[in-house]
Formats: structure tokens, C-alpha cells, sequence
């Protein structure tokens, strides 16, 4: 009763009695009249008449508005009508107590209005006890429940905020609001008991995240429900150290909310608390039927299903932030597989947050029985692909965190999904539903990758902003350049493991594109699982494609119709139609195509009026030009109208997939993605090959090789080397580039004049050659043919080496031949005038072991034979058998190469079969002594011939037949065990020659 | 029994609303605890003339002692 006065003078205790006296004397001993209805009623209306004349009609109206209602309300003296005396005798006491209402302050006053509005809202909100709240990100969720709190206590607020007016009205609006706020709080902090606060503290929620208690702690009816309480009081009485401590009881409602929450990617809780790693239950809190144990376990779960969605959640964060923020500070960006990731786990995320919204829907409502038990079975299969999810990022980002280049992290997260994809496939039924979510992931994550590949395969251009293809273009390397083909294109992994394993994992890393073995296990080590069985053709049609694109025939291959008109389906598209053609799920992509159709007949008026207009005024009307931009315009159209539908699309593509009749993933991959890019491959290669068999004449410059390199142009090549072989037989001088390259000039204009200017020789002399063998005079001559670009990848610089070696080789058989050909009966015969003077005045001291003249002239000629024999087999040999033949085994293979690759290889094994089959490789070369052996021997033979007989003194002819049988046995018989062994066939003439010609000795001795 | 009790609640709330609204038009400048026991007296049969000679009063002594505090 006295509220008022003990409100007032609540520090002034001396005075306060003095009030109290003086309110009682005066309410009880007052001579006042009893309230007159009457004059209220026209005091009222005098005040709104008042407001109205002062312009406040708004006012003027609620005030007429507020009384009739008051009036109406029966409320007082326990009756059913309104209009008591006490309702006008509270009106007279307001109206005495007004103070100037004219002047009072408009502006709050309607704000009071609004506000007190809204309360009533509030209340009917709050009454149901449980507020709708969906969380929409995981950070605000402290600030939105400091606003949920401040809302439901802003009515009370207010009304704190006008008693202070009451003292000073003067105050400034800012000030004012300051004041609230103190208010606030220092309200927050003592329990209030005011009658608005104790009202809404009976009906609200009790914050029991505010560290609030619920005192009640309300005894349920069944035994059950206590049993928390009971198993304490237990406890309290068998062990006596046993306390309790004062703990939060909660709902089961609560706490399912809360796990809702959680799994709505809410990280700041109550029940559970987030570390930053991971959630844990709150240990100090309790649930009324179940005890503190039983519900620690039953949280546990629920707690580590929530850390696997708050490290998603973070995961997804991440690559947001890094894909959107300042990418040139921090050296680390995020590749677009990344991100296709973090997409696709977002709409997972997005999709669970809304069921999980659902699930709190019917929670709110209540109408069901829903309990924790319950919960967790529900939410079962949610948690089936959270695990799932968390798998993939454990072991594709986590684990690829510590990988330098993006290339790596993004095949270490490919290969992941897809071997997770590939477990559970090989589950079968069981794991059908994750599946069919992990599937749809795998797909969007890999279509930046897939992408890439098309865009390089299909336009020939390696679009790869972030590095995370596994190829990479190197830049050093200009397109025409010979080494084009083995270097242009190199794997990131060898370039960043280069330095770091110079052991063998780098030879096996770096990648050897000439090589195809090699590749093969180079590039298994760091490209996608998914891909690497076709890596290979990727590999090659990119690089054919790069070709042809720096040879200009690019529009050979890419069939851009119109780049406007019609819009080429992408490799991943057409990769998921194919994928659902296989799975039988069609039908969602016709609907959308017999919709787009009908939708654009009604965009064909597009031209506006002015437009046409315009065009028909000025003279330049031209139907057809109308015609062309229209076709534009609605592609165009078309074209920004299917980006906008793009997203929704994938998504409505992949997610029908009927997971139910998959086959395994290995095959679904075998029959949708690899055709398409083996097709591409096929016709990518085939047309570089065309191109360069066809157009740049390899087959011609392969022919020209063996022409000269090789001399199958035998006359050509015979009249050039004859020519060169008498000179030097003369001692004329040729050494000098002018000589050779007339010689060879003059032999080339009778069968080939348009070889003339590209194939040259060159005269390198080396150190230590002059004093060598007789047979290495030729060594010096190098032939130059000029190979113009896209075939010097194939006919490399390297492989001219070998070329040239095998052309000296070859110069220097054909140059014992020649010698040994030329050698002519009367040179042998011829008496030396010089020595048959000094040799009759020696005849008698001529030694005894001497045979006659004639003898010794015999058995030069024998040996002249067994020469000629040997050389003629080895060329015979050489010619035919290796050349000739390994020539026609390799035109055969030619025709059979489909890549580019295939074509090198196969010129490579060519090249190097030969050099080794002419035993110029160095795991031959003691045959290769050998022989040289008899070579030199054949040429020191010719010049001790055309010396005349009289110079050869019998035991030279003698030692030159040992040291020829001697070679010839030890070719013979090694020759023979290797026939024996058949290792090596095409010896097999060579040895049977040479077995012959030591026949004859054997007989003999 | 129970439906009726909400009914008078609510209806209290009501008076209770509207009044204070009539009284913040006015600018009496009475707070909503104030004004409860203002209607409490009320209802008890104080005068109301007399009850608010009684509020002017305290209220004019109140604002005459902080005055005299502050000056102090």
C-alpha cells in the first residue's frame, strides 16, 4: 500500500514516517467530494478537444480510445459491467495528476504505443514456452540469443527507462538510452522481482545458459522421472563425501534442441562446449530421468557426430575465406577442386541443417514423443554420411595439408573421395545411401578437374589458374622447338620433389615423355586415382592438341560450329548424361529441355519498338540483318538463361541419380568418362599424325634418313663415295667442307636436285683422330640434313647422331670394300724398279725362310679373297639384313602408330636397333674390335698391295693371316654359340659366312 | 474455474494496459508499479482527489530535499 512513499523515500528513513502519517491523514481524513462520472467524462473530452486544437489528433484519438476501452473492461467491485465507480474514480486520479499533456513529449509517447503493442505479440510468443530458432551460422548464435534476451526484456526496459523520465525530463535521448542500458544490466544481475519481470520469469524459458536455476526442480508423478534425484539423494547418503553441487537441471527438450543446434553447425553452446577441436559434453549438468553416467555416454556420441560437423563446417569456412579473401599476402590459395569440395558439403550441410529444422519444428511442437533415443535413431543415416564426410576430409585435405602445390592436394582429395567411393561401392547394398552421396560429391568435385581436362583436350588450351593439374605447361620451352614434344608439358610434383628427392623416387617422378613406360610410372604417382588409367591418352591428346594449335590446324579438330548458335555440351556434361543414360535417370533432363522449348517462342518479340523503328528509318532496314541478330540475341539469351538454371541443374542431374541399380564404379567410369576421352584422343592423334605424315612429308624425311644416313639411294650415295674414296686413295686433298659438299652436290643433282639445299656435309676434325686407324680417315665427314620443325620432333637431334654414326660406320665398310675391289693383279705384280736393283745385289743374302716370288703373290691373293669375302658378308649383312629389313619392320610400324607418341617411340626402337645391330652400341663392342680389326687389316693389305709384291716380305703376309684367321675364328665361333642360344636371328647369315670361310682352315689344318 | 481465473487475469492485464496508457497521455508522469497501487487504492475507496493531493505533495517534498542534497 505504501509502494509509492517507500519508493520515494526509500534513503530517507526520518522523513519516511512523516509521509506515511501524512498520506494516512490526508486519504482518511480528506473532505473531498465522492467522484462525479459526469464531470469526468467532460473533463476528458475537454482534454481531447484540447489535443485536437493544439494539432495533436492522433493523441487526442487514442486518448478516446484508451478510455472507452477501460471503460468497458469489468474489472472492479466484482462486477460484470464496466463503468464502476472505481473505474471513473481511477480516471479523476489520473486526469488531477496530469501535467500539461499539450506539451508532453509526442514523439515517445507513440513510441510507448508501438512498443507496448508489441508486447502483447511477446507474450502470446513467449507463452508457448519454446521459441522457433534456427540458427543460421554457427558464430552468432551468442549475439542472437543476447537478442532474444534483450527482446523479451524490452517491454520491462521501457518502463524502467519512464520512471527515470519521471525525475528528469530534461535529459537528452542519448543519455536516455545510456541509461536503459545500465539499466539493463544492472537488472540482469539482481534476480528482479518487479511485477513485469517476476511475470515473464513465471512464463519464459528459464536461461538456463545464463547459469539460471530452476528452484521448482518439479517432482514428476512417475518414479521414473526422478530418478536422477533419487540415484543423487542415493549417493549423498551411502558416501559422504559425495556433493552434488548446484547443477542446471534441463529438460530433455532442451538438451535434443541443443544436439539439434549442434548439428546445425552452431559452435557456442551449453551442453556442449567447443575447444576449438572438438565438443565436449558439460559434465555439470542434469537431465531429471536419467543419470549423470547414463547421460554423459548418451551426450558423448552425439558430441563426436557434432565435431565431425563443426570440422566441416570449419573445412568449408576455410576455403571460403581463402578462395574470397586478400589471396596475394598469403602465399596459400585454394585450388577449384577445393572449392567444388567445399560446395558440394555445403549443400550436404545445407540440406541436414533444414531436415535438422524440421526435427526442432516437431520438438517445439510437442505433439509427438520424441526422446533422446529417439533422436539419435533418427538422425542415424545422418550420421552414417557425416562420418562419411568426415572420412573424405580426413583423409583428402587433412592429410594433404602438408603438400606443397596445389596440384597435389587436389589429386590427394580426388583420390580419396574416390577410393572412399570405391570402399563403400564394394559394400554393396549396405552402403547404398552413402553412396548416393558420396557419388553426386565425387562428381562436382571432380568436374573442375574434368574441366580442365576439357578444355585442354577439346581447345587445346591448359586453363589451370590455381596449379592443380597434375600437368603443367613449361614455359621455357617454346612450342617450335624439337624438344617440344618431350619437355613442354611436365608434371608439378617433379618440380617441386625435385630438389627434395634427388634419389630414385625423383627419376621416377620425373617424367620422360618420349618414353612411354617411364610416363607411365611417372605420372601414376601423383594424378587422381580416377585418372590414371587414362591419363596417358589426356596426356597425349593435350599435347597433340598444343601441337596442332602451334602448327595453326587447330580448327581441324575442334569443332566450334558457332560459338553463339549453339552451345557445346562440356566434357562433364556430357559425362553425366552418359552417366545417366547408364543409370537409367533421363527423364528429369527432358522435362527441362521441353521446357526451355516452350519458353522461347514467347522471347522472340525482343527487339523493342525504337529499335525497329530506328532500323526501318534510316534507310538500313535489312530483313536479313534482322533475321541474324535475332538468331544472336536468343542464343544469347538462351545461353545467360542456362547459366542462371546451371547450378540448380547439376544438382537436379546428380541428385535423381538412382543409386539403386549402380553398377561399380569402375565401370560406370569405363563406360562414361574414359569413351569420351579416348575418342577425343583417337581423333585428336590420328589428325596429328595425318597432319604431319601427309602435310609436313614426314614419311618423306624418314625416307630421306635412310637415303643418305643409311645409303639405300645406292647410286647416289655410290657415286658420292667413289668419288671421295679415289681421292683419298690418291692422296689428293679432300678434307675441306667446299670438296665433300661439291662431291656430294654433283652425286644428289642426278636422282635427287630437291635434296640439294637441305642436305650438307660437314668436315669436323677432332684431336686424336689423325693418328688412329687407317679406317677412322672417314670419321670426320658428318652429313647435315636441315629438318624443319614438327618433324624434328620426331627426328630429333639425338636421333641424327645416331644417324651419323652409323653413316661413318657404314662409310667405312663401304671403304674397305672399295679398296679391296679396286685392288688390281698387275699393282701386286709390278716389279719395283728402285728395289729390284738393291734386291738382286741381296738375293743372296736373302733370307732361307723365303718363298718364291710367285707363292708370295698367291697367297696375297688368297688373302685378298678371304678379305673380300669377310667384307662382302658384313655388308651384305649390314645392308640387308639390318637395314633393309629393320627398314621394312619400321614403315610397318609407322602405319600402325596412332599418337604422336607411338610415332617417336617407334622411330626411336628403329634408331636404336640399328645403331646396336651395326655393332656401334657399346655392349657390342668387342665384336665391333674385332671386326675394326680386320677392317684396318683390309686397308693396310691394300696398301701393301699397291706397293708391289716385292715390298711384302712373307712373314708380314704371314702375321696379316694369323691376325685375320684369329678374328675371324673369334667372330666365327662367338657368332655361332650366340646363334646357338637364338637370341639373335638376324646374326644368323653373318655367322653362317664367317663360318664358312674359317671351314676351309679347319680342313686344311 | 481455471478458464475464468485466465479471463480475470487478462482482463486485469487489459485495465491495467489501457490505464497506463491514458496516464502516459496525460503525463501524469506514474510509473506502472506506481500506477498498480494507485488502482489498488483505488479499488479499496480511497478518493481520488485526495490521493492525488497526497502524490502532488510527496512528490513536491521529494523534489524540494534533492534539491536541498544537491545545494548541500
Amino acid at each position: 500500500m505504501y509502494a509509492i512513499t517507500s519508493k520515494m523515500y526509500l534513503d530517507h528513513d526520518e522523513n519516511f514516517q512523516l509521509c506515511v502519517n501524512f498520506s494516512t491523514s490526508n486519504i482518511k481524513h480528506h473532505k473531498f467530494l465522492d467522484v462525479d462520472s459526469h464531470k469526468v467524462m467532460r473533463s476528458v473530452t475537454g482534454i481531447c478537444e484540447k489535443l485536437k486544437i493544439h494539432n495533436e489528433i492522433k493523441n487526442a484519438e487514442k486518448l478516446e480510445k484508451y478510455v472507452d476501452l477501460f471503460l468497458q473492461i469489468p474489472a472492479f467491485e466484482g462486477k460484470d459491467i464496466g463503468k464502476t465507480d472505481t473505474h471513473y474514480a481511477l480516471l479523476a486520479l489520473l486526469l488531477n495528476l496530469a501535467e500539461s499533456p499539450v506539451f508532453a513529449d509526442y514523439k515517445e509517447i507513440v513510441k510507448e504505443v508501438e512498443e507496448t503493442k508489441e508486447e502483447f505479440d511477446w507474450r502470446a510468443y513467449l507463452l508457448e514456452g519454446e521459441e522457433i530458432y534456427v540458427p543460421s551460422d554457427g558464430d552468432t548464435t551468442d549475439e542472437e540469443w543476447m537478442d532474444e534476451y534483450k527482446d523479451t526484456d524490452e517491454p520491462s526496459g521501457e518502463k524502467t527507462v519512464v520512471l527515470k523520465f519521471e525525475d528528469d525530463r530534461i535529459k537528452e535521448e542519448a543519455s536516455a538510452t545510456e541509461l536503459f542500458e545500465s539499466n539493463l544490466l544492472s537488472r540482469d544481475l539482481s534476480t528482479p522481482a518487479e511485477s513485469g519481470d517476476g511475470w515473464l520469469i513465471n512464463n519464459v524459458v528459464i536461461q538456463y545458459w545464463q547459469g539460471m536455476i530452476d528452484d521448482s526442480r518439479d517432482i514428476g508423478d512417475y518414479p521414473s522421472s526422478n530418478l536422477s534425484i533419487d540415484w543423487e539423494r542415493h549417493q549423498e547418503r551411502t558416501n559422504p563425501l559425495y556433493s552434488v553441487g548446484n547443477r542446471p537441471l534441463l529438460t530433455e527438450i532442451q538438451f535434443m534442441r541443443e544436439i539439434i543446434w549442434m548439428f546445425s553447425g552452431v559452435s557456442s553452446l551449453f551442453v556442449f562446449q567447443f575447444d576449438g577441436m572438438q565438443f565436449k559434453p558439460r559434465n555439470d549438468i542434469m537431465l531429471s530421468h536419467l543419470t549423470t553416467n547414463s547421460l554423459q555416454s548418451l551426450l558423448d556420441d552425439f558430441a563426436k557426430y557434432g565435431t565431425y560437423v563443426q570440422v566441416l563446417y570449419k573445412c568449408v569456412q576455410k576455403v571460403i575465406s581463402l578462395s574470397f579473401g586478400d589471396n596475394s599476402q598469403s602465399a596459400e590459395t585454394v585450388g577449384q577442386t577445393y572449392q567444388a569440395f567445399a560446395n558440394a558439403v555445403t549443400q550436404f550441410l545445407t540440406k541436414m541443417k533444414v531436415d535438422m529444422g524440421k526435427i526442432e519444428k516437431r520438438l517445439i511442437a510437442e505433439e509427438e514423443t520424441i526422446t533422446m533415443s529417439l533422436l539419435y535413431g533418427e538422425l542415424k543415416p545422418w550420421l552414417r554420411k557425416v562420418i562419411a564426410l568426415h572420412e573424405v576430409y580426413v583423409k583428402g585435405i587433412k592429410r594433404g595439408y602438408g603438400f606443397p602445390s596445389n596440384s597435389q592436394r587436389a589429386s590427394k582429395l580426388l583420390s580419396a573421395i574416390y577410393e572412399i567411393v570405391m570402399e563403400y561401392d564394394t559394400m554393396g547394398q549396405y552402403a547404398g545411401e552413402l553412396l548416393g552421396l558420396l557419388l553426386p560429391i565425387w562428381l562436382q568435385t571432380s568436374r573442375p578437374y574434368i574441366d580442365i581436362i576439357d578444355n585442354w583436350i577439346t581447345y587445346g588450351t591448359l586453363v589451370d589458374p590455381k596449379e592443380e593439374f597434375v600437368i603443367t605447361r613449361n614455359r621455357e620451352v617454346k612450342s617450335l622447338d624439337e624438344t617440344f614434344w618431350e619437355r613442354a608439358f611436365t608434371l608439378h610434383a617433379s618440380a617441386s620433389n625435385s630438389n627434395a628427392n634427388e634419389d630414385s623416387n625423383s627419376t621416377q617422378r620425373t617424367k620422360n615423355k618420349s618414353c612411354v613406360q617411364k610416363s607411365r610410372h611417372g605420372t601414376a604417382v601423383w594424378a587422381p586415382l580416377f585418372l590414371q588409367p587414362i591419363l596417358l591418352q589426356v596426356i597425349l591428346t593435350g599435347k597433340s592438341m598444343e601441337m596442332l594449335e602451334s602448327l595453326g590446324k587447330l580448327a581441324d579438330v575442334v569443332d566450334r560450329k558457332d560459338g553463339l548458335s549453339s552451345e557445346q555440351e562440356s566434357l562433364y556434361e556430357k559425362f553425366v548424361n552418359s552417366l545417366q543414360v547408364l543409370l537409367c535417370t533421363k527423364r528429369v533432363e527432358e522435362t527441362v529441355d521441353s521446357a526451355q522449348a516452350e519458353a522461347t517462342p514467347s522471347k522472340f518479340a525482343m527487339f523493342s519498338v525504337q529499335v525497329e523503328q530506328q532500323m526501318k528509318l534510316k534507310g538500313v532496314y535489312d530483313p536479313l540483318l534482322k533475321i541474324n541478330f535475332e538468331t544472336i540475341f536468343l542464343a544469347w539469351i538462351k545461353k545467360s538463361e542456362s547459366k542462371h538454371s546451371e547450378e540448380d541443374d547439376i544438382s537436379r542431374i546428380l541428385h535423381p541419380l538412382d543409386t539403386e541399380n549402380v553398377q561399380p564404379v569402375e565401370l560406370i567410369l569405363q563406360q562414361c568418362l574414359y569413351p569420351l576421352i579416348i575418342e577425343r584422343y583417337h581423333k585428336v592423334c590420328n589428325h596429328l599424325v595425318r597432319i604431319l605424315k601427309e602435310d609436313y612429308n614426314l614419311m618423306e624425311y624418314l625416307a630421306a634418313m635412310r637415303n643418305f644416313f643409311l645409303m639405300e639411294a645406292g647410286d647416289t650415295m655410290f657415286s658420292f663415295y667413289t668419288q671421295l674414296f679415289d681421292k683419298i686413295r690418291r692422296h689428293e686433298p679432300w678434307r675441306d667442307v667446299s670438296t665433300v659438299n661439291l662431291l656430294l652436290q654433283e652425286s644428289l643433282s642426278a636422282h635427287f636436285p630437291e635434296e640439294v639445299n637441305r642436305l650438307t656435309i660437314d668436315v669436323v676434325i677432332q684431336d686424336g683422330m689423325k693418328d688412329g686407324q687407317p679406317t677412322n680417315i672417314t670419321d670426320c665427314l658428318k652429313l647435315h640434313y636441315k629438318v624443319p620443325w614438327p618433324v624434328d620432333v620426331v627426328i630429333n637431334s639425338h636421333c641424327l647422331e645416331l644417324y651419323n654414326q652409323i653413316f661413318s660406320f657404314l662409310l667405312q665398310v663401304k671403304r674397305v670394300k672399295y679398296c679391296l675391289e679396286e685392288l688390281r693383279f698387275k699393282d701386286l705384280d709390278k716389279e719395283n724398279i728402285l728395289r729390284s736393283l738393291s734386291q738382286q745385289e741381296l738375293k743372296t743374302t736373302s733370307e732361307p725362310g723365303e718363298i718364291p716370288r710367285a707363292s708370295r703373290v698367291h697367297r696375297m691373293q688368297i688373302l685378298r679373297m678371304r678379305l673380300i669375302y669377310f667384307v662382302n658378308s658384313l655388308h651384305n649383312y649390314i645392308m640387308t639384313r639390318i637395314l633393309h629389313s629393320t627398314g621394312l619392320e619400321f614403315v610397318c610400324d609407322l602405319e600402325k602408330a596412332v599418337d604422336l607418341d607411338q610415332l617417336i617411340m617407334v622411330h626411336n626402337n628403329y634408331v636404336r636397333k640399328i645403331h646396336e645391330r651395326c655393332l656401334l652400341h657399346k655392349k657390342v663392342g668387342f665384336l665391333k674390335e674385332a671386326v675394326m680389326k680386320v677392317l684396318n687389316l683390309s686397308l693396310h693389305f691394300q696398301r701393301k698391295w699397291d706397293q708391289g709384291i716385292d715390298e711384302v716380305m712373307l712373314k708380314t703376309i704371314q702375321d696379316m693371316e694369323s691376325e685375320f684367321t684369329r678374328c675371324i675364328q673369334f667372330l666365327a665361333s662367338f657368332l655361332s654359340n650366340i646363334i646357338k642360344r637364338g637370341s639373335f636371328p638376324h646374326l644368323e647369315s653373318l655367322a653362317f659366312s664367317l663360318v664358312t670361310s674359317t671351314e676351309y682352315l679347319t680342313a686344311f689344318n | 474455474m481455471a478458464d475464468s481465473g485466465r479471463q480475470k487475469t487478462s482482463q486485469a492485464r487489459e485495465v491495467m494496459d489501457s490505464l497506463y496508457e491514458i496516464s502516459k497521455i496525460l503525463n501524469t508522469g506514474l510509473d506502472m508499479e506506481t500506477l498498480a497501487t494507485c488502482v489498488r487504492l483505488c479499488e479499496n475507496g480511497v478518493n481520488p482527489e485526495a490521493l492525488t493531493l497526497v502524490i502532488q505533495e510527496l512528490r513536491r517534498e521529494s523534489a524540494a530535499i534533492k534539491t536541498s542534497n544537491s545545494q548541500i
